[in-house]
């Protein structure tokens, strides 16, 4: 190009500056997010680039090559590397050439920059390609001319070829004739005849009204559910084998779809339908009824929780309760897992308050599903099992419970033992009384309780022998009394006697306990309550020391 | 191009300036002023310049425009696609405010202006030479003569207004025979897409969603930038094998009927892509078993009725979709159903019919019944069953709507007039109020001699004494006319 045909250099240095803002905007938005700080900058450096090129030109129409932006034969902007380029991507789907005019930086810059890079990721197979994105971008400022790439060679319409019949100009002229007398005979314009005034065809306000109204009904519609209903129709109406078998197929395929997109309501749905359908069994043959019971189960195919949690997460508001316990109702062993250990991941209480309804609805359904639950290493996933083995009273996990009470953790022998306690079985009350004898104090004086509560006799020579014989020496206030008045209610009249010697402070070999202990005595006597014991209390009842006079008298009240 | 080769009608005003205002004031108040334009083009046709009603709607729109000019500075009417621009705000027509606006459009565009600006200070004179003129110009035949009105209104000391052409993207076709070739490539290419995807559904090939989406996409630009060529094309209505010609007329009529209803653009995609493949059932079905339910064998038929169902099934089996096509099952399903729920398939549960169903159940009806594999039935006799079962089989709004797009003799219609001529209806005409007499195509002269492509008629035209030249007397069968309507329309 010489010299004289150049375009003017400011135009050349204003055009330039704006597709190197172009291409630091379109690289910034690849790899930060829209709120970011960095792409913000860029974003703002690119608005700022138009009104310069809006001072010299009425609108930019650039030309796209392979490899440049070209401006009146000009390069404005030149990209060899296709991976990143800017112009390639408009190049390679069709852009010829594309005509930003003033107003463009305001919204439809960040169109277009989106569109590029989602156009950038589409692969030859997907739905979309650059034109069919900017088009629905449905810009106003922007404009592009495109060559049609790939497309078929259309069959081309032809006109029929219909040649008039020869001495045709008579023929015409007497057919016009016939016809309108025809006509007229026939009582005038019938068949031009309109049938109504033609202000009756016009879209009068009510028509508009009511158009406007089915316009935004179809857009609230939901879809899917439609879509649904149709397909449950057709498996029930079409009897043939082959097409139940390719709509449960189909069904199948939903599910799946609709895990993977985690629409929580269509699958809750879906599953609801399912076993509606099962409910009215249509003379469905096994195979299908096999493959309809299977579908809930998918549910715990790898990965499909991911989503369907993520949307929990997110639209919490928009989550219906039913919904979730639906959803989640078929959980199994694995998953059951996996969503106890996403509880602590998920950023809403809503969230986790429903997942964590909908897993315990699961475990008071089937109490062995939280068997794997209970063998993870994760504490806080094996707490959160253990909460929910307690609240589902699962008898069937004693075994995987019992294991559990030589953990590390105290606070997981602690929630081990009100699990075997909700259990209530003769095993894990065996259990518990293992537990009896546990390191942890906590955990003693629960697995003691839970036994005696259930009034566990067999406990009874375990706990004689702690209270009775080693007197409980060297426990806190907060051990003893629960021990004491354990084998009160245990032990019965058989307990008077050595309670009364403690709580004197009398017997063979045995010092005299410290006041706590015998204070203690005298509340386990109150919980044997026979005459008995109140006789014993009664002999003891002028006792100096506060702590065990005050004892008494409970005990005596408690007795009555 | 350039800034300086461009004829500058006033400095452009600044970014800053232009978004301190609201664009819903400028929407409000350009919308305000489209329609005392139109009333005020109406006027300025039916009535003498001194009539008072024409006074007083001019009065009206130059208050209005001297609004709009103190708000902004100046008004810029622009015209753009299917839009029209007050300055730099986009409006959008609506259900109630659609004859306007194209009205509008049409004259603009008739006159070939692509641009209206006005300064400050418009004297009531300069409104009138404006109006006059552009109904006289838009009345022309021919090309569009911007310079010849650009004369007149300097003959006549307009000085507060500037008139631009089109710019060359929104230049309409220059002329009908370049609007038809772009209409029938688009055409062509509804149908070779239809082809290919009825095809692949009978093979059990995947399919490339991405030609569908550009042509139903190239379709709504079509009808929205150039409706009377592409709904034109709908007269063909020949047999074939796979109805991809069936599928591509009533993806236009439907998406056109849309138009009219207000749906934007995003939507006409939608209700396109939906009619293009509300019979994609059909591909599931033997073509034998397809051509002897039309011949009356009833197992043939209950099985030809499976159709709608059958394509929902066959959308689920189309690869390559981002997102499951709801909107085409649902439209598949229904196309058939009456709002009662009879018709085909047979439903468990009640529904209430998709607006897009009942669109597309419109414009297959009137396409099925007025084809030649079908009914064959003359387009005006299948408009008045529409009318006469829009009460019970088809939502008489949409009919309504319908008969608003095609007129109450639609393209291809073969009519008789009482000059005793012959000849096709080209196009519906332009004045919504006169839905019975569109423009037609003479192709026979009450002297009996043959023309092509014939002389278009506006029957609208009235003598000097103020009736109409001519009028429709009859409809009748172009065969008999050795007439093939879609010959004039390709």
């Amino acid at each position: 190009m010489d010299q004289a045909s150049r375009p003017p250099t400011k135009h050349l240095e204003a055009i330039e500056h704006l597709m190197r803002a172009l291409v630091k905007a379109y690289r910034a938005a690849q790899l930060y997010r829209a709120n970011n700080l960095m792409y913000r900058e860029t974003l703002e450096a690119l608005r700022a680039a138009f009104p310069p090129v809006w001072e010299l030109l009425e609108e930019l129409t650039l030309e796209v090559s392979e490899d440049a932006f070209l401006w009146e034969d000009t390069p404005v902007l030149s990209e060899r590397n296709r991976g990143e380029s800017v112009v390639w991507t408009l190049f390679k789907d069709g852009i010829r050439s594309l005509t930003l005019s003033p107003g463009v930086e305001d919204r439809e810059i960040v169109g277009l920059i989106r569109a590029m890079l989602r156009a950038r990721e589409l692969g030859t197979d997907a739905p979309d390609d650059l034109l069919t994105l900017l088009w629905q971008g449905d810009f106003q400022h922007i404009r592009y001319a495109f060559v049609e790439l790939g497309q078929d060679e259309a069959p081309q319409i032809q006109p029929s070829g219909a040649s008039p019949e020869p001495g045709s100009e008579d023929t015409i002229q007497q057919r016009v004739a016939e016809e309108v007398t025809d006509m007229l005979i026939g009582g005038g314009l019938s068949s031009a005849g309109i049938p109504q005034p033609l202000e009756a065809f016009r879209l009068d306000d009510a028509d508009i009204a009511y158009l406007r109204g089915e316009i935004d009904r179809e857009y609230q519609r939901d879809l899917g559910a439609n879509v649904m209903t149709i397909l449950f129709e057709i498996l029930e109406l079409q009897t043939n084998t082959a097409v139940r078998t390719e709509v449960i197929f189909i069904l199948e395929e939903f599910f799946t779809h609709l895990l993977g997109t985690g629409d929580l309501r269509g699958v809750a749905l879906l599953l609801r339908k399912t076993e509606t359908l099962l409910g009215r069994a249509p003379k469905l043959i096994p195979d299908h009824l096999k493959a309809l019971r299977a579908i809930p189960r998918r549910i715990n195919e790898p990965g499909a929780l991911d989503p369907v949690l993520q949307t929990l997460d997110s639209a919490t508001d928009l989550v219906d309760e039913e919904d979730v316990a639906e959803l989640f109702k078929e959980l199994d062993h694995e998953m059951l897992v996996t969503m106890l250990s996403s509880l602590s991941q998920m950023t809403t209480r809503r969230a986790r308050f429903l997942a964590r309804q909908a897993i315990q609805h699961v475990a008071q359904e089937h109490p062995d599903r939280l068997a794997r639950a209970l063998e993870v290493d994760d504490e806080a996933v094996l707490l959160d099992a253990l909460h929910m083995a307690a609240e589902s009273q699962a008898t069937p996990l004693v075994p995987q419970l019992g294991a559990l009470l030589v953990h590390t953790n105290d606070e997981i022998r602690r929630a081990t033992v009100d699990a075997l306690g909700a259990a209530e079985s003769p095993e894990a009350l065996d259990q518990l009384d293992r537990a009896v004898d546990d390191q942890d104090h906590d955990v003693r004086v629960a697995a003691m309780q839970q036994l005696v509560d259930r009034r566990h006799r067999p406990v009874l020579p375990k706990i004689e022998a702690v209270v009775i014989h080693r007197g409980m020496r060297g426990a806190d206030l907060r051990e003893k009394m629960p021990f004491f008045e354990a084998y009160g209610l245990l032990a019965g009249d058989k307990g008077v006697e050595p309670l009364f010697a403690i709580l004197q402070g009398t017997g063979l070999f045995r010092r005299k306990d410290d006041a706590e202990t015998r204070a203690c005595a005298a509340l386990a006597l109150g919980k044997i309550g026979t005459s008995a014991a109140r006789t014993a209390l009664h002999s003891v009842h002028q006792s100096k020391e506060p702590l065990v006079r005050n004892a008494i008298s409970r005990a005596l009240k408690e007795i009555g | 191009m350039r800034k300086s080769d461009y004829w500058t009608p006033a400095p452009r005003r600044s970014l800053l300036d232009a978004m301190q205002t609201t664009d819903s004031i400028v929407r409000a108040g350009g919308h305000d002023f489209l329609l005392a334009f139109y009333k005020a083009l109406r006027s300025v046709k039916l009535y003498p310049s001194e009539n008072d009603q024409v006074q007083k709607a001019i009065q009206t729109l130059g208050g209005l425009a001297d609004a709009l000019c103190v708000t902004e500075g100046q008004l810029e009417v622009r015209i753009a696609g299917e839009y029209i621009h007050i300055n730099t705000v986009r409006l959008r027509f609506d259900l109630d405010n659609y004859a306007v606006f194209f009205h509008v459009l049409a004259t603009l565009r008739r006159c070939g202006i692509g641009t209206l600006t006005f300064s400050p200070g418009v004297e009531h004179a300069e409104w009138q030479s404006l109006l006059s003129h552009l109904v006289a110009f838009s009345e022309r035949e021919g090309m569009p003569d911007l310079s010849g009105l650009w004369d007149r209104l300097a003959q006549d000391g307009v000085t507060h207004l500037a008139l631009l052409p089109p710019s060359e993207h929104d230049a309409p076709l220059a002329d009908s025979r370049q609007a038809k070739e772009v209409a029938k490539r688009t055409y062509e290419q509804c149908i070779a897409v239809t082809r290919d995807v009825m095809t692949a559904v009978r093979q059990g090939r995947t399919i490339s969603v991405k030609k569908v989406k550009r042509a139903v996409q190239t379709t709504v630009d079509q009808v929205a930038k150039n409706e009377q060529a592409i709904v034109g094309m709908t007269t063909v209505r020949e047999w074939d094998e796979l109805g991809a010609i069936h599928a591509a007329n009533v993806c236009i009529l439907s998406i056109a009927i849309g138009k009219r209803i207000g749906l934007t653009k995003l939507r006409l995609y939608d209700l396109g892509f939906t009619a293009l493949l509300h019979d994609l059932g059909k591909s599931r079905i033997p073509v034998d078993v397809l051509e002897q339910a039309e011949s009356g064998n009833d197992e043939h038929r209950a099985a030809s009725e499976s159709h709608p169902w059958q394509g929902v099934l066959g959308l689920f089996g189309l690869r390559g979709y981002g997102a499951i096509p709801y909107r085409g099952m649902i439209v598949s399903y229904e196309h058939h159903l009456r709002p009662d729920l009879s018709g085909f398939p047979l439903t468990l549960e009640p529904r209430r019919l998709s607006l897009y169903s009942r669109i597309v159940a419109v414009a297959n009806h009137y396409d099925a019944g007025t084809s030649h594999y079908g009914l064959n039935r003359r387009p005006d006799e299948l408009l008045q069953e529409l009318v006469k079962d829009g009460e019970g089989a088809y939502d008489p709004a949409i009919v309504k709507a319908f008969i608003n797009l095609m007129g109450l003799y639609p393209v291809g219609t073969c009519v008789i007039l009482d000059t005793y001529d012959v000849g096709i209806v080209h196009a519906p005409s332009a004045d919504p109020t006169q839905l019975d007499r569109p423009v037609v195509r003479v192709l026979c002269t009450a002297d009996g001699e043959r023309s092509n492509p014939g002389r278009l008629v506006d029957l609208t035209m009235r003598d000097e004494a103020g009736h109409f030249e001519h009028s429709i007397l009859k409809t009748t069968d172009p065969a008999d006319y050795s007439i093939v309507p879609y010959d004039y329309f390709i």
